[in-house]
């Protein structure tokens, strides 16, 4: 129901290049970036806010570049929830209500969704007064009651503690799912979403599907389990956190096996190491490009393992780190480093130690290769 | 508060520096003020030349400071949201009232209202004559006084952070809505302090005010008129009270403001 057609927009330290963007009604749709790399910008642009150079705006296939903002009917909040300093929270809540032939239903309608949302014991304080997860509720009980075709949100959750992070995703899941709503038409009815944030981890809890942008360029769009899986650039799997990601050279061996030669620094002007990954990919031959590893797929072990992993290395602990989901440890096998996630009952059966020799394995399967 | 025994060096020196300062301002005010007795105040208090002129100043600067309000507030708006070929240039003319002579002022604002220019005829045609009115007066105090209220205004518009009022725009708010729903009142205190600016400025003026309206007289002409005339001792009374007089207005605006400003916090901060 919202499409960007070949948006292009210049700003003065940045440029949003050839932005193309499908979201369908009723979606959970994520634009996951860096901070500066222009997903604020795109919101701004979709509420009217900015003007693009080139391209389209179409909100159920029609063209909304010549509607002012406030004829969109686009909701808007922004990271630091923008409330009016000056005004109550009932006053911000009701800014938006105007004259109207049934006030009285309207009314009752902001009173429902101010219980909903629980900010009813707030109407009477003045913003500066008020908690991030409060003045946040706050802001998208404002917004709701313009009951907007769609939801744009800039970084919502970027400021809270995790507590409350907890808190407004559910609240955001019910928002999209239809269970708070305004007015009584809308109950189960699904809102869209466009969620803007550079966590990856929120994006994979709320999104039906993400688009990754870089630099002002949408580099991949899909559900987040591709994206996971199949990370299209480099820069999408750095910025998903996987750490293993190497430069390097890959050449055709035989029907099945093809072998990839690590860059030096991961720089190809620097020459290859001798360290050899075996790995599966049936279209590159005599190719730069680079492979992926996830950290869960390393097997470590203290002498060298016999199995079906066809990658097997020797190596030295580097690094032992204490993670959310277990202990990752960093070996260098050569002037290349290579990092595993176990568990800290591994660490301690295995008693892998800083500077003690270690044996790292992995699967062909396990490789992922992006060609240039 | 450090106690005074604490005090560096540093600032002993600056607070010697801010008495100096004060002496300056505070000396000759108040011996001014000591030097009529407070018969003679009384006395001249009673004079309808000096009371009326009192009054005088104080209505035309007010009510040339609303009447250009209304104009010059929505400008400065203009000019702290929207950017526009020349602005820079727009905005030094808008600062040269308070650089330029102020008898040159007058010169140059007779060449425009005089009888003999176009507005000049065009008015007296309607019965209204600039020139010893108290709307040539309005004008004249208006010219040197505008960019107070101007600057004034246009900072506080701009103190107003732009993202409140793209948020008032999505939740559908007009321009005019916006305008005075959030910028107006978050901006009040830096309006409402070039407004007194301006108005102080206007009560204050002479040169300007000489060359276009010398009668009815203002007090700083009358005062000069009295100097002039009959010497110092018959002008101070006129100085000492107008001079109180513009003290209490002047706290009486203050103590507005701090009200306003003291009932804000205890709402905020509740």
């Amino acid at each position: 129901m919202l499409e960007l057609k070949s948006i292009y927009k210049k700003f003065p330290t940045f440029e949003l290049q050839d932005i193309n963007l499908d979201i369908e009604e009723g979606e959970y749709f994520v634009l996951l970036g860096k901070s500066g790399s222009g997903k604020s910008l795109i919101l701004e642009l979709i509420a009217g806010l900015q003007t693009p150079e080139t391209g389209d705006i179409k909100i159920h296939g029609v063209s909304i570049l010549n509607r002012t903002i406030q004829k969109r009917n686009i909701g808007l909040v922004f990271q630091n929830h923008s409330l009016f300093p000056h005004m109550t929270v009932k006053a911000n809540i009701f800014f938006a209500l105007k004259k109207r032939r049934n006030r009285d239903s309207f009314v009752k309608n902001i009173n429902s969704v101010i219980d909903i949302l629980k900010v009813s014991h707030l109407l009477d304080r003045y913003p500066a007064t008020l908690s991030l997860g409060e003045s946040q509720r706050v802001a998208l009980v404002r917004t709701l009651v313009t009951n907007p075709c769609c939801l744009l949100l800039d970084e919502p959750l970027s400021s809270l503690d995790t507590q409350t992070k907890t808190e407004i995703r559910s609240l955001l899941r019910k928002i999209n799912s239809g269970h708070i709503y305004f007015g009584e038409e809308n109950r189960e009815k699904l809102k869209t979403i466009l969620h803007v944030t550079h966590d990856y981890e929120e994006a994979l809890a709320l999104s039906s599907r993400i688009a990754v942008i870089e630099n002002g360029v949408i580099s991949q769009v899909g559900k987040p389990s591709e994206i996971f899986r199949h990370p299209k650039s480099q820069f999408i799997a750095k910025f998903i956190g996987i750490k293993n990601f190497y430069r390097g050279y890959v050449k055709k061996v035989d029907k099945t096996t093809s072998i990839f030669t690590v860059y030096k620094n991961n720089n190809s002007s620097d020459g290859l190491t001798n360290i050899d990954f075996n790995i599966s990919t049936d279209e590159y031959n005599g190719d730069s490009g680079c492979v992926i590893l996830r950290s869960e797929d390393i097997t470590l072990s203290n002498t060298f393992l016999d199995s079906s992993a066809r990658n097997s290395f020797k190596g030295t602990v580097t690094d032992i780190e204490n993670v959310k989901t277990g202990v990752e440890i960093t070996a260098d096998i050569g002037g290349v480093l290579v990092s595993a996630l176990i568990t800290e009952t591994s660490l301690n059966k295995l008693e892998i130690k800083l500077y003690k020799e270690i044996h790292i394995s992995f699967k062909t399967q396990a490789t992922h290769f992006i060609g240039n | 508060m450090k106690s005074i025994k604490n005090l560096s060096l540093f600032q002993t020196i600056l607070i010697i520096f801010g008495g100096l300062i004060l002496l300056f301002i505070v000396a000759p005010i108040l011996s001014m003020c000591l030097s009529s007795s407070v018969h003679t105040l009384v006395k001249t208090a009673a004079e309808e030349q000096v009371y009326k002129s009192i009054w005088l100043t104080l209505w035309t600067s007010m009510a040339a400071t609303i009447a250009f309000a209304i104009l010059a507030v929505p400008f400065a708006y203009l000019l702290a949201r929207k950017n526009f070929p020349f602005k820079r240039l727009i905005c030094g003319i808008i600062d040269v009232p308070i650089v330029i002579p102020h008898s040159a002022a007058g010169i140059a604002l007779l060449g425009v209202i005089s009888r003999d220019s176009i507005a000049g005829e065009a008015a007296s045609k309607i019965g209204i004559n600039f020139i010893d009115h108290p709307i040539g007066i309005m004008i004249a105090m208006a010219f040197v006084s505008l960019p107070f209220l101007i600057n004034g205004a246009r900072e506080g518009f701009e103190s107003v952070p732009i993202q409140l009022e793209k948020t008032a725009y999505t939740l559908g708010a007009s321009n005019s809505k916006v305008f005075f729903t959030i910028s107006l009142p978050m901006a009040w205190r830096s309006v409402m302090s070039g407004f007194v600016m301006m108005w102080g400025r206007g009560l204050s003026e002479f040169g300007t005010i000489v060359i276009i309206a010398y009668y009815p007289m203002v007090t700083s002409v009358l005062i000069y008129n009295r100097f002039t005339s009959y010497g110092l001792k018959y002008a101070q009374p006129v100085a000492v009270l107008f001079v109180v007089a513009c003290l209490i207005m002047f706290i009486f605006f203050r103590l507005l403001s701090m009200e306003k400003k003291k009932k804000n916090n205890l709402v905020r901060y509740k």
